[in-house]
């Protein structure tokens, strides 16, 4: 594919270990919007073969998957190695004001860490539980931007009310929170993106809300906005042709918008 | 007969012993192997001039298995199916040309034994080595297909065994990172307390990066990599070579166990190391013992091994060792200066290997243990050298019509749409991540987001061009019940229909041959039919089998499944951007349909509604559908048609229906006379397809369809109803009546 934008220094690391399994479409999407994409494994950043620093990528990006086998909790296993990886150091990395997206199993990476929704770094104070159907669910869904346009690294160029079109693809994507966390979140406009119906009506029932998400949510950011956490998939929605209803007229690219809010902001940082 | 040589090795005393004794010889080792086998056995040890070790009986039961030796189906395949077309590449996948830089790789397998057993772990590993099979010829898999088969979902061991293989294919398929694109969920009450699981799996290779399943050359270093072996899966492949029996049931340790997370790193380590080796196969049935002996024999060459060197999971045998069948194993062969780089990604991805030998120059397979030579066989001998001719017998079979009374056409129709061969799979097919790796351009649900239909194919796009795999699976097993030849040339019909709906060109085709007891004249008879069936259309369409596997043995204690030849479609796309999906798409269009609709009745989901088992099953003329599909593909091609969907389970009213509740728009058709009405809606004849053609262009389509059997049956229309006129029938029905019963809510519609 031709990438769509030339002559930029912006450098994402896709952060794998075994058992993620989106690293490839995530870096062509990162490369296809002009973020210069590479596939690192979290060893990298410590053992002795092929040493990586974190320090060099502008954004992290951890992309989906089941990293371990997602045998205990999704994500569980992945941030416990990150944790004992980076220790402080990614929390310093998200201080400074560099980016961590995590996609799908990266969310579920990121809300076990605690770096979302991020009022206590490094204290999980939600969960994405089992669907509430108890199967993977495999599915293109509509999205309603419900944050204010710009609220995170990822929606600059998207406008409050907007809707987005995704796939998602997974077992564990409900997310749930205690009652003070959800209204703090709602509070913050941390809340990025919400499950809708195709007219953008945010309705609880099911295929519209395919996990059984509290407040229909689907993503989210920290309170700072650079640690964001998407259950759909965005690097599966970069090509018109990727999406459900193309040979209909309805092809969309609703991905691509994201990724290329992501490189504006990290060009203007 | 038995004496301990070293510690758990024996050798056996096979010289000078009778029929009776070789027999009980086998039986008591479970080798599964039969006189005239024993036989050879012996005579070639007294020549040598020696008594076999149990690692060597065990080894050579192994590659004379029906599984690994293919030694009553070979010469039938040769003559039949692997005549047809040109092929790059035949080995663990076959290799056919994708564009001037890539091969695509293709290979299908079954897993029907351990799935029976084990449903769950069975087609986990199912799917796994078919991965596996692809990964070792160098190539990246991009997708996999599975072909399901149960017994009627009413009885609950048949409930559960969909259940679990269905958890275990979205499981592994989705841990590893694969999407399932493609695939059918078929019930007939023969696959009762049993089930048939094929699982295709298809990649991409530069040409530079193929890998050859045979050794390199002698000096080369052998390699066992991946998971570590155990006791898993020992006797596997003599396993799937008997029928299964109650007693056989409890035999769930020769059912693998996958581990999908040992898969993912291996893969990229496969694919890191490709260039710097000089083979690689897939540890599958028979394990290391069929794999050396396979990667020898491919090569000319033979092999020295070292079994105690092998990382083990728990202690074991010698000749455990040798035939066990864990899961996530691959065999390389690696030029000693290599050696170094390849240990460098293998330690970087954390995956366990052991050096385990050497290949050699001289035909000759040898094994040690502490030293001590365990098996030492001729590699011809080995593997290669057996196959058997099985006597058959093709049975007359009588097709006469009796025809059905006309009942109510609105309630038959909706009937129809609810059964279990036609209503929706949905369900099942969003447990697979069908679009992981971002390549799914055409989907296997396909239309409206709210209300998507059965898409006749997916189509894959190649991550480097515009270019695309559209792939498909079929075979009918009503059909095959009653006319295995002319079942099986439906079921490849039906493929290649099915890849035109969606603007590929046909290119190859895989076969998973499922067949009861080849011991049986009846059963041999009827997979040298299936055969012949498949022949017709291929040759045709020049498509060859690139790659297939056969799976006799699949009876029960209620008898044998119908013949099931399972055929995977493999089409060429040329530009993704001009794919076709099956859903209505304008309120403002023609309906034309494409070929002749027959009384071909036999195995009809409308004869299945009225419990007829009679009747002409579908006649294929290839030639004739060879010239619709081109002229279907180059009217595609310039953008004259909406939408197509191809004529199959159901007929004509079926088929519409899903075009119109795929799309939320209705339609008016005109059914033609040629029949009784009910026959027309619902006859399965072959070789027909609907378009859905703009106004504006129906009289260029008109002109170029001019010389083929085509009737414009209708319009599509505004709203939500679908009607059926003809001169004795006028029928209307609301599109959410549709909807319903074919999402499975029946009972709310009548």
């Amino acid at each position: 594919m031709e990438r769509e934008s030339e002559g930029s220094d912006v450098k994402a690391c896709v952060l794998i270990i075994e058992g993620t399994n989106c690293e490839q479409e995530t870096k062509r999407a990162l490369d296809l919007v002009g973020i210069s994409a590479e596939i690192v494994h979290l060893k990298q950043f410590s053992g002795r073969l092929r040493k990586r620093d974190i320090w060099d990528y502008h954004a992290i990006v951890i992309p989906g998957g089941f990293s371990a086998g997602d045998y205990v909790r999704a994500g569980a296993i992945f941030s416990s190695y990150l944790r004992t990886t980076l220790g402080r150091e990614i929390e310093s990395y998200i201080e400074e004001g560099r980016v961590v997206l995590g996609i799908c199993n990266g969310f579920q990476v990121l809300v076990e860490s605690g770096l979302l929704p991020g009022f206590n770094p490094g204290k999980p104070e939600a969960a994405l539980s089992v669907n509430t159907r108890a199967k993977f669910e495999c599915r293109e869904v509509t999205l309603l931007h419900s944050s204010e346009k710009g609220r995170c690294s990822i929606d600059i160029l998207i406008e409050k009310d907007e809707l987005i079109r995704m796939p998602i693809a997974h077992m564990e994507g409900r997310f749930l929170a205690p009652r003070e966390v959800l209204e703090e979140l709602v509070s913050n406009d941390q809340v990025i993106f919400k499950y809708s119906d195709l007219q953008g009506e945010v309705k609880s029932e099911y295929p519209w809300n395919p996990n059984g998400s509290e407040l229909n949510i689907a993503g989210i950011c920290n309170p700072e906005g650079n640690v964001i956490g998407l259950m759909p998939h965005p690097e599966r929605a970069v090509l018109e042709f990727q999406s459900q209803e193309w040979t209909r007229g309805g092809g969309r690219r609703d991905g691509f918008k994201l990724f290329y809010s992501l490189k504006h902001y990290l060009n203007e940082v | 007969m038995f004496s301990e040589v070293l510690d758990g090795v024996f050798k056996i005393s096979v010289r000078g012993r009778d029929k009776e004794e070789l027999l009980e010889i086998s039986k008591v080792m479970n080798l599964g192997l039969d006189i005239e086998e024993m036989t050879r056995i012996r005579d070639y040890f007294s020549e040598i001039g020696r008594d076999p070790y149990d690692v060597e009986l065990y080894g050579l039961a192994q590659a004379w298995s029906e599984h690994c030796s293919y030694k009553s189906s070979k010469r039938f395949l040769r003559k039949y199916l692997l005549s047809i077309g040109e092929v790059f590449l035949r080995e663990d996948s076959g290799l056919r040309e994708f564009d001037s830089e890539y091969y695509y790789v293709a290979a299908m397998e079954s897993h029907n034994h351990p799935s029976a057993v084990e449903p769950y772990g069975g087609a986990a590993t199912g799917v796994g080595g078919i991965i596996r099979d692809v990964l070792c010829m160098g190539a990246e898999p991009i997708a996999l297909v599975d072909v399901l088969f149960f017994g009627p979902l009413d009885e609950p061991r048949n409930s559960y065994l969909h259940a679990m293989v269905v958890k275990g294919i979205s499981d592994y398929g989705n841990r590893v990172g694969i999407p399932t694109v493609s695939g059918s969920v078929k019930f007939h009450e023969s696959y009762s307390d049993y089930c048939l699981v094929n699982v295709g799996c298809i990649g991409l290779v530069e040409k530079s990066n193929v890998v050859r399943s045979r050794f390199g050359s002698p000096g080369d270093v052998i390699l066992l990599v991946g998971g570590r072996t155990g006791a898993d899966g020992i006797m596997g492949v003599s396993f799937a070579s008997k029928e299964l029996s109650e007693e056989r049931e409890k035999e769930r340790s020769a059912v693998q166990i996958g581990d999908p997370i040992t898969k993912e790193p291996l893969i990229h380590a496969i694919l890191e190391v490709r260039k710097l080796i000089s083979g690689m196969k897939d540890l599958g049935g028979g394990g290391l013992a069929v794999a050396i002996g396979e990667m020898s024999y491919s090569a000319g060459l033979g092999a020295e091994v070292h079994l105690d060197k092998v990382h083990l999971r728990q202690k074991l045998r010698p000749w455990e060792i040798w035939i066990s069948e864990s899961q996530e194993r691959m065999l390389l062969s690696v030029p000693r200066e290599n050696l170094e780089k390849v240990r460098e990604s293998l330690d970087f991805w954390e995956i366990e290997y052991s050096e385990i030998g050497s290949v050699t120059g001289e035909r000759k397979v040898r094994a040690y243990y502490m030293g001590e030579k365990v098996f030492e066989i001729d590699t011809d001998f080995f593997v290669g050298a057996l196959e058997r001719s099985r006597p058959y017998v093709i049975e007359e079979r009588e097709e006469k019509d009796m025809g059905v009374e006309l009942g109510d056409i609105r309630e038959d129709l909706l009937r129809i749409l609810a059964s279990p061969n036609v209503s929706s799979q949905e369900k099942v097919i969003r447990q697979y991540d069908y679009d992981v790796k971002g390549n799914t351009v055409i989907k296997p649900l396909q239309g409206r987001i709210e209300s998507p239909g059965p898409g006749d194919a997916s189509v894959i796009k190649a991550p480097h061009s515009w270019r695309g795999i559209a792939l498909t699976s079929d075979v009918n097993p009503y059909y095959m019940e009653l006319n295995p030849y002319w079942g099986a040339a439906s079921a490849a019909e039906e493929s290649v229909r099915n890849l035109i709906s969606v603007n590929s060109r046909p290119d190859s085709l895989l076969d998973c041959l499922n067949f009861g007891n080849p011991e049986k004249k009846e059963r041999m008879g009827e997979f040298v039919s299936s055969l012949k069936g498949l022949r017709l259309v291929a040759m045709e369409f020049g498509t060859p089998f690139i790659s297939g596997n056969v799976s006799f043995y699949n009876e029960t204690k209620r008898g044998g499944v119908v013949p099931t030849p399972a055929v995977i479609g493999i089409g060429i796309v040329e530009d993704v951007r001009k794919c076709v999906t099956m859903d209505l798409k304008s309120t403002k269009s023609y309906l034309i349909l494409i070929g002749e609709t027959k009384r071909e009745m036999g195995g009809s989901q409308y004869y299945i509604l009225k419990k007829k088992k009679y009747g002409m099953v579908p006649r294929v003329n290839p030639r004739e559908t060879k010239r619709k599909a081109e002229t279907i593909l180059k009217m595609m091609n310039s953008g004259l048609i909406l939408s197509c969907h191809d004529l199959s389970e159901g007929g004509l009213g079926v088929s519409l229906c899903e075009m119109a509740l795929a799309g939320g728009i209705g339609f008016e058709v005109k059914i033609p006379n040629s029949y009784r009405e009910d026959y027309v809606l619902f006859s399965e004849s072959n070789g027909r397809w609907i378009i859905e053609v703009e106004k504006k262009n129906l009289d260029v389509v008109l002109d170029k369809i001019s010389g083929i059997d085509h009737y414009l049956i209708g319009r599509t229309k505004k709203g939500e109803k679908l009607s059926f006129i003809s001169d004795s029938l006028d029928l209307e029905i609301d599109l959410e009546e549709v909807e319903m019963a074919w999402r499975g809510n029946l009972k709310e519609v009548m």
